[in-house]
């Protein structure tokens, strides 16, 4: 996104204070994870955790390894080593289908829906509710649609429609609202506005933080540093495969997360990482 | 938001009943405006073939004819839904429907008739389910070459239209093949295969009951889950359309009158007297029609109440999906699913691609250079 670098003038700080508590057992907590495709370590000994109603956002160039540490979350890849724990216990994730029993979902870029449906068919997409007769219940399925989407975005009325006349935004919202149906307590986002407006983008940043309130933790991949200092409530930025630094967004300015993505260089109010650079 | 005022107007169009203008008006009625397109286009040609044909075109007896030519079609083309939904076509329809029809005549004539009879009430079920068969085993030997041979459906069904098309003229080794039951003849229309006006009325009479009925329970679904209701005048007005057309149909069906040599052999067979001005008999709907009713009904039941018919629509939207093969059940999550299916394949192997660039990203892998993975 365009917004990424120029925002280096930008000397801001985080304006909102983050109420998370994070003295309990992590959500999600991955530790020392490796995993290397032919010869690039595209992950290199990552360690990343999460609260629950929290969003963690994880910066880096491109080929950081982002998309690969929290696909190996989501079970899209498998690990070569490091372990993950899902609310303090030990988790085999080897296959989507095991994050998705840990109440892991991942809302694509590519917002993956049934383009000739409407939104309630997309979000009972193979758990639908059927009538005494063997038959979809529709009216009740787009009953309990209404009551999702209403929290998740209050003005969205297109249920009449396939999804695929719907705006980006309103997509995504219908991939959540799907996600939390199926009782997600972790999403992962994964530049979830990468492909949309500004409007859209800003619809999508009112429903994240619809979400953190249902206490859903979230991994947002980000480009956009003013979003990133928007939403999130601790900042992972990586290089290399590596971890370079985390901190507390309000810990941080836009200036020294930016120092952390292009030198490497962790700043006094983040934790060090085996990313960073060595004074 | 440009979003969210579109959304809040779209509301107070719906609810509110007097929303002005024509948008108002059809999202009170809750009318597909696709399909009033082709209505349009349909009156359109209607009107002008009747005008281009000095009169002709829109008369009882054309009308007939019509529906019972376009039964047939109408029947296949309840199952090409499903094929285009699914992104596929079916180029060999009309050659199954031949070879099929071939077969069935042969069977009928030189297998079934003379093993349960000539009188016998069973030939023609015997003879339809044959056809049925014949049907599914064809369907189904192009659907498994398209679906687990990966054969794409245009490549399947233009070899399908070709090599039917020589079956049928095979099968019934190029002869005109008279079929010889009286009751397999009825259900291809004519002046038997017709109900008459009073069975045509009985039929509107039921179609009326079910319409009106239908549209009271979407009402109470509507408020069982308390959903805005349609505005009453637009409930009457859908309704009487409705109406207007299952008793205009019917009206049609009956004033096309057997012509008088028929008529007269039909007061013959059923010990009429002919009356003074003439017989007036109607012939009513055509067996094919209402057996395309029929069809058609279930068919929508089948796309519309049922997980199957639902699960094809899904597919048909999300292509990713459409590979069933390995995965079956992705219509949700193509991405993290295609890597559960290529998963194993190997280091570098692209998890992303398809099955054949998978192998070649691995074979590359294996001799040492890392293709870099499209992302
Ligand atoms: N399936 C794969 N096969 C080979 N290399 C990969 C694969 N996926 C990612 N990589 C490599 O891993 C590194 C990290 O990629 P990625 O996680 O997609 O980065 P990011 O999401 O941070 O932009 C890159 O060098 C990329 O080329
Ligand atoms: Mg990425």
């Amino acid at each position: 996104m365009s917004t990424t670098m120029d925002s280096i003038a930008d000397h801001g700080r985080a304006h909102h204070h983050s109420d998370v508590d994070r003295t309990g057992t992590p959500l999600i907590d991955m530790r020392d994870i490796s995993i290397a495709f032919g010869g690039i370590h595209a992950v290199d000994q990552a360690s990343i955790d999460l609260y629950k109603g929290e969003v963690v956002a994880l910066l880096g160039h491109n080929g950081a390894g982002k998309s690969t540490l929290i696909k190996i979350l989501s079970g899209a890849y498998k690990r070569d080593s490091g372990e993950i724990f899902v609310r303090g216990e030990k988790a085999s994730i080897g296959n989507p289908r095991d994050a998705k029993a840990y109440g892991i979902e991942t809302i694509y870029q590519t917002l993956a829906l049934a383009d000739n449906v409407d939104a309630a068919a997309n979000l009972f997409l193979g758990r639908e509710i059927m009538t005494s007769w063997g038959t979809l219940d529709d009216g009740a399925m787009e009953a309990e649609a209404r009551k999702v989407m209403g929290r998740l975005n209050p003005n969205f009325r297109r249920f009449k429609e396939p999804v695929k006349a719907l705006s980006g935004g309103q997509r995504q919202s219908v991939a959540i609202a799907r996600a939390i149906l199926f009782n997600a307590k972790i999403l992962i986002m994964d530049e979830p506005t990468a492909a949309l407006g500004p409007q859209e983008t800003a619809q999508v940043a009112d429903l994240i933080k619809e979400l953190k309130k249902e206490d859903i933790g979230i991994f947002l991949i980000s480009h956009d540093i003013h979003d990133v200092f928007d939403l999130s409530d601790r900042v992972v930025v990586m290089k290399n495969g590596q971890v370079v630094g985390s901190a507390r967004t309000e810990d941080v300015t836009k200036d020294e997360v930016l120092g952390m993505i292009i030198l490497g260089k962790c700043p006094p109010g983040a934790t060090p990482g085996p990313g960073a650079m060595k004074e | 938001m440009s979003e969210a005022t579109s959304d809040t107007s779209l509301t107070r169009a719906g609810q509110a009943a007097g929303a002005g203008g024509f948008k108002g008006f059809m999202r009170a009625t809750e009318i597909d405006t696709r399909m009033l397109g082709m209505i349009g286009a349909l009156l359109v040609i209607w009107i002008g073939f009747h005008i281009l044909s000095g009169g002709t075109f829109l008369t009882p007896r054309n009308l007939w004819n019509l529906s019972v030519q376009t039964a047939s079609v109408g029947v296949m083309a309840t199952g090409m839904v499903l094929v285009i939904v699914t992104r596929n076509i079916d180029l060999s329809v009309g050659s199954i429907l031949g070879v099929t029809g071939m077969i069935m005549a042969v069977a009928q004539t030189q297998y079934i008739t003379p093993m349960l009879g000539f009188d016998s009430g069973f030939v023609w079920i015997a003879t339809l389910l044959v056809g049925l068969l014949c049907g599914l085993l064809i369907g189904g030997l192009q659907g498994f070459v398209i679906a687990y041979l990966g054969v794409p459906a245009f490549i399947v069904t233009l070899g399908g239209l070709l090599v039917w098309r020589g079956a049928a003229w095979w099968v019934a080794s190029g002869r005109t093949i008279p079929l010889t039951d009286d009751n397999f003849k009825l259900l291809g229309g004519g002046s038997d295969g017709s109900i008459g006006a009073t069975w045509s009325w009985v039929v509107a009479a039921v179609a009326i009951v079910f319409i009106v009925f239908g549209a009271l329970a979407a009402r109470r679904q509507r408020q069982r889950f308390s959903f805005a209701q349609k505005p009453m005048w637009a409930e009457a007005f859908t309704l009487g359309i409705s109406l207007i057309a299952v008793i205009g149909a019917t009206m049609i069906v009956n004033s096309y009158l057997l012509p008088g040599p028929l008529a007269r052999r039909y007061a013959e067979a059923n010990a009429i007297t002919v009356p003074e001005g003439g017989l007036e008999i109607s012939f009513g709907y055509a067996v094919p029609v209402l057996l395309f009713i029929g069809v058609g009904i279930v068919m929508t039941f089948i796309t519309r109440r049922t997980r199957f018919g639902r699960y094809v629509f899904a597919i048909g939207g999300n292509p990713e999906a459409a590979e069933p093969r390995r995965h079956q059940h992705q219509a949700r999550h193509p991405d993290g699913l295609r890597a559960d299916g290529h998963a194993g394949r190997g280091r570098g192997g692209n998890l992303h691609g398809p099955p054949v660039l998978g192998d070649q990203c691995a074979r590359h892998a294996r001799r040492g250079s890392t293709p870099s993975p499209p992302r």
